[in-house]
């Protein structure tokens, strides 16, 4: 048990999780505080439901490889890297929920909207800018996965735009719209799946490199072993 | 000086946050183009809107790595060690985010002007929009220097990017703010204009005075990092000149912003002399709605629609930036039905475009605002062309065009007849109206008048028109007064 809390706290610990709890309360009470000013309450919905996407920025930070230096180190032990990443994005994953919840809660009635649509609306929001920002960081750097991130959001938001009909993942969908449940289930659908892709290349990554067995033995070898 | 700021702009020219910035602006850029009518003046502001933004927050991502780059690569000591003093290496930087910020967005700016040429828009584009979105992009480049370059962090760098675009969208959201009837929306570094007409311009036009602004803002922001990079340094920056360049600065951005602050949420014109113009402030103006339900105003002969096409019947003439391609389109859709109606007392025989928000008929002329034609997005083409003859049919039965008034029975019955006489609706599917009423085109009744109207020759129809036209405009025809109907 000790074993296991220790192992947890050295797994975590490298991410400045004080930080990032600052960036989460910080996060919501700026949210709730731009959520109240525009005349339209409608438009408060807009900026609590972007800012979500916002939010899972922070989930860069968990597979970069500024917050590990010496990465092919950790790569090298014996216990697989993937499960201390995905020990990290349980823990952002839970950090960032709160206040998405909590938000969802005190904004209840909103232009309409439930706090149960609110969560359903801005949530996977969340959960996508956190899955694209991990898989994107994993493969580059903090600057570089937050970059990609916004720029899949964008690209979404403007293929949504584009092809309002068919295309699945409707970022600005609302509630009662035909595409609403489809388009949240997508959006799950899609982050899952990018955290599926980030963890196997990172567990792939782990795993030691076996040397390919020759077809013939190498003329030195065939050297040393002649009498 | 020279090879340093050349080294920085390459590498910043092949930067992937500001290139992946730029692709996105296009793929937005050439989406919103494609739900509007092509006219160069008109699509400079759609690649302005549509690209500034993104871009600006693109050279905010860009300008915070070359902020971060010496930490984070090691090369701190080594720079701080060279003989070049450090404010000089700061401006060959500043230098190098300018000329590739701007760049980008001129080089976004122009394919999007050579796609609206090449789809057959017309027009001067305004090019105080390509110095404003690039000034604008330049401001977030050297924004995110010093985010990066005081804050040392990766992280708040990312942030900074998007909420450079908060900012920016929230102060766009002017207008709509509680309890402040300031004109905030003109202080976003990328402007975001409501109102704008091919022939009259930005409705009001805010580009001089919000020039000066960003270049104001772009000044304060290049001294405070000149003056923090020779923090701590013996080679200090040369103070007397940054402290004239600064008060210039903040006089700019004094005098910009004020000019900016006083100027009206928007301008109605209400004809071409400039002191007709009205400025509305809010969202909505009560006087300005009660002139445009008074049917006896109609927007003044301004010479400004001169790209015609037409026949002796009825001719359309849009603003010369659409091109004649569009006053072609709009004819062939209403000649047919023109021709029906020919010589009849109030039947248009002009369409014109105008830049007001509503439409209106007077005088033979039918007035359709420039903006009802230039958005289709998400009409076909069929709707479009209906569109069109609407237009035409609601001046000539006698209906304010747009107004919330209906046809009275015998209008529609005679819109109907009109639209299967000039081939444009088929006789079954009038047949099937007639017996289920399945659209909002006309009742029952009037269907089946219109099918007994369509079973005499058209000259008959409109001769025997003639002597009840002025009581059908009035609404007062009864149904069974009308051609080809039965006691």
């Amino acid at each position: 048990m000790i074993t296991t809390l220790a192992l947890a706290r050295f797994r975590l610990r490298p991410v400045r999780w004080g930080w990032l709890a600052v960036l989460a309360a910080g996060w919501f009470l700026l949210t709730e505080l731009l959520a109240a000013v525009p005349r339209d309450p409608q438009v408060g919905v807009v900026v609590a439901r972007w800012a979500a996407l916002l939010l899972g920025l922070g989930g860069v930070v968990l597979a970069a490889p500024e917050t590990d230096p010496p990465r092919e180190v950790l790569r090298a032990v014996p216990v697989p890297r993937w499960r201390t990443v995905a020990l990290r994005l349980a823990g952002w994953l839970l950090l960032g929920t709160v206040p998405v919840l909590t938000l969802a809660v005190r904004l209840d009635g909103t232009a309409g909207w439930t706090a149960a649509d609110l969560v359903r609306g801005a949530l996977p929001n969340f959960l996508l800018a956190t899955a694209a920002g991990f898989l994107a960081a994993n493969l580059t750097s903090v600057l570089g996965g937050g970059a990609a991130a916004m720029a899949v959001m964008v690209g979404l938001d403007t293929a949504g735009r584009a092809w309002p009909t068919w295309f699945p993942v409707q970022l600005r969908s609302v509630p009662g719209a035909p595409h609403w449940q489809a388009s949240r289930v997508w959006i799950v659908a899609v982050s899952l799946a990018l955290v599926t892709v980030a963890l196997l290349l990172e567990a792939r990554a782990g795993l030691p490199r076996r040397r390919r067995p020759t077809a013939r033995p190498s003329p030195a070898s065939q050297a040393r072993a002649r009498p | 000086m020279t090879p340093l700021f050349r080294i920085e702009v390459r590498h910043l020219a092949r930067s992937p946050l500001l290139w992946l910035a730029f692709a996105l602006a296009a793929a937005l850029a050439a989406l919103e183009m494609s739900w509007y009518l092509p006219a160069l003046a008109g699509d400079d502001l759609l690649a302005y809107t549509s690209s500034g933004l993104l871009l600006s927050g693109g050279a905010v991502l860009a300008g915070a790595w070359l902020g971060l780059r010496d930490r984070v690569t090691g090369a701190a000591d080594l720079v701080a060690v060279t003989p070049t003093a450090p404010w000089r290496l700061q401006r060959a930087r500043l230098g190098s985010v300018a000329v590739v910020a701007a760049g980008v967005f001129t080089v976004g700016f122009a394919a999007a002007l050579a796609v609206s040429a090449v789809r057959g828009g017309r027009g001067t584009p305004d090019l105080r929009l390509l110095a404003d979105g690039a000034l604008a992009v330049v401001l977030g480049g050297w924004v995110g220097m010093a985010v990066g370059w005081l804050t040392g962090s990766r992280m708040v760098s990312v942030l900074a990017a998007p909420v450079w675009v908060v900012v920016c969208f929230l102060f766009m959201a002017g207008p709509s703010l509680r309890g402040i009837s300031l004109s905030l929306q003109y202080l976003s570094p990328v402007l975001n204009p409501q109102d704008h007409s091919a022939a009259y311009g930005l409705l009001p036009d805010p580009l001089w005075p919000h020039l000066g602004y960003l270049l104001g803002l772009i000044v304060l922001v290049g001294v405070l990092l000149l003056v923090l990079a020779s923090r701590g340094s013996s080679q200090r920056v040369p103070l007397r000149s940054l402290l004239v360049v600064a008060v210039a600065g903040l006089v700019l951005v004094g005098a910009g912003g004020a000019r900016l602050l006083a100027l009206p949420d928007d301008l109605l014109v209400l004809g071409p002399d400039r002191a007709t113009w009205r400025p509305v402030q809010g969202e909505s103006d009560p006087q300005a709605e009660a002139l445009f339900a008074d049917p006896g105003w109609s927007f003044p002969a301004d010479d400004q629609a001169r790209a015609c096409a037409g026949d002796a019947t009825v001719s359309v003439c849009v603003y010369p930036a659409y091109g004649q391609r569009l006053a072609r389109d709009m004819h062939a859709a209403i000649a047919p039905v023109a021709g029906l109606f020919a010589g009849l007392p109030g039947a248009p025989t002009l369409v014109r475009m105008v830049p007001v928000g509503i439409g209106s008929c007077l005088d033979a002329e039918a007035q359709v605002p420039e903006a009802w034609v230039r958005e289709p997005a998400g009409r076909s083409d069929q709707q479009t062309r209906s569109f069109y003859r609407a237009v035409y049919l609601d001046c000539a039965l006698g209906l304010h065009p747009g107004g919330s008034e209906h046809l009275a029975e015998a209008g529609e019955a005679v819109e109907l007849w009109a639209l299967l006489a000039s081939g444009t609706m088929t006789r079954e599917a009038l047949q099937r109206m007639a017996q289920h009423a399945e659209t909002d085109h006309g009742s029952t009744a009037a269907s089946a008048a219109a099918l007994a109207m369509a079973e005499l020759p058209p000259e008959q129809v409109r001769a025997e028109l003639a002597p009840v036209w002025t009581r059908l405009r009035a609404g007062t025809l009864p149904l069974a007064e009308l051609p080809g109907q039965r006691p």
